[in-house]
């Protein structure tokens, strides 16, 4: 991600976005070696992104969480304290991720369907947050988003990284 | 029938070597650490638990429990196309250590989360090294 000087927000032609919190953790290489099979690196760092924001859960109004497969987003939701153990599943058929939805996920279709660039993936949640931000989603725009949520895995539930951004 | 591929080689190096000469002896050997007291596996050069770098090797007793599996229908490699369906699994030793490996010598939708296993050792066609694995604790 380029960022630039907060000053600099009213320079743009597009609407300011900034990146109000940050978190990582990583817990293991190999999935032989989690400490948990259900609890990963997530919690701890999404709660770490959303302290240095001062936000807490609920104020997220969109989340764009790396799914490589569909049980992965699943795991993580309730790992990353969004959903309690086995309600995220529920939700998902209750019609909770959305656009028009209680907590709008993956907007964009995320990887399986919109697409995946490998290691990079993580990227195109990023974009998609920032288009949300600004009003730019079309039929897919979550109505007044302030706060949105991009967040990348690598390995087996290995690395955890959140970044959480939101309108200047 | 097409010619089976070689499954992929293991390329031991100093601080797994012990772990796959053992494997050859029928022996699992996993380290255990002299300053904690800590079981650890894969082999490494220091404890994970306290970084101390005075390991000893040990030898598992062989029982162990699976404490997570998946049944694989499509093999990642033509290599392994032969045997599916094919149970993955998460395995942990009743001393401790948790390794992945396949059951063997089990119908596959026989594995429940939980079931004893005992490991064995796999020998490949091709291949001078064993592969460490499991069975089910009361096959015969």
């Amino acid at each position: 991600m380029v960022v630039s000087a907060r000053d600099t927000a009213r320079d743009g032609p597009k609407r300011a976005v900034e990146p109000l919190g940050t978190g990582e953790g990583h817990t293991h290489e190999h999935i032989f070696c989690a400490p948990s099979l259900v609890d990963f690196g997530c919690r701890q760092s999404l709660s770490d992104a959303l302290g240095q924001a001062g936000v807490t859960h609920r104020d997220v109004d969109c989340a764009h969480v790396y799914r490589c497969f569909t049980s992965t987003l699943l795991i993580t939701l309730e790992s990353m304290g969004f959903y309690g153990r086995g309600e995220a599943g529920p939700a998902a058929l209750a019609g909770e991720f959305a656009i028009s939805g209680r907590f709008p996920v993956n907007t964009n279709g995320g990887l399986l369907s919109h697409g995946s660039s490998g290691a990079a993936g993580g990227m195109f949640h990023v974009v998609e947050a920032v288009r949300q931000l600004r009003g730019e989603c079309g039929p897919r725009q979550v109505r007044d988003v302030q706060v949105a949520l991009a967040r990348t895995l690598g390995g087996i539930f290995s690395g955890h990284c959140f970044v959480i951004i939101g309108r200047c | 029938m097409a010619d089976v591929q070689a499954k992929p080689e293991r390329v031991p190096d100093s601080v797994s070597r012990p772990y796959w000469d053992g494997a050859n002896q029928g022996q699992f050997r996993f380290q255990r650490c002299r300053a904690c007291d800590q079981a650890q596996f894969h082999p490494r050069f220091a404890c994970v638990h306290c970084q101390g770098i005075e390991l000893q090797w040990q030898v598992a007793g062989g029982g162990g429990r699976v404490a997570s599996f998946s049944v694989v229908h499509r093999a990642p490699l033509a290599s392994f196309a032969g045997d599916t369906p094919y149970v993955l699994a998460l395995v942990d030793l009743d001393e401790g250590p948790r390794f992945m490996c396949n059951v063997l010598n089990c119908d596959p939708a026989a594995v429940r989360i939980g079931m004893r296993a005992r490991v064995c050792f796999e020998s490949r066609p091709g291949s001078a090294q064993r592969i460490p694995q499991v069975e089910p604790a009361d096959h015969e």
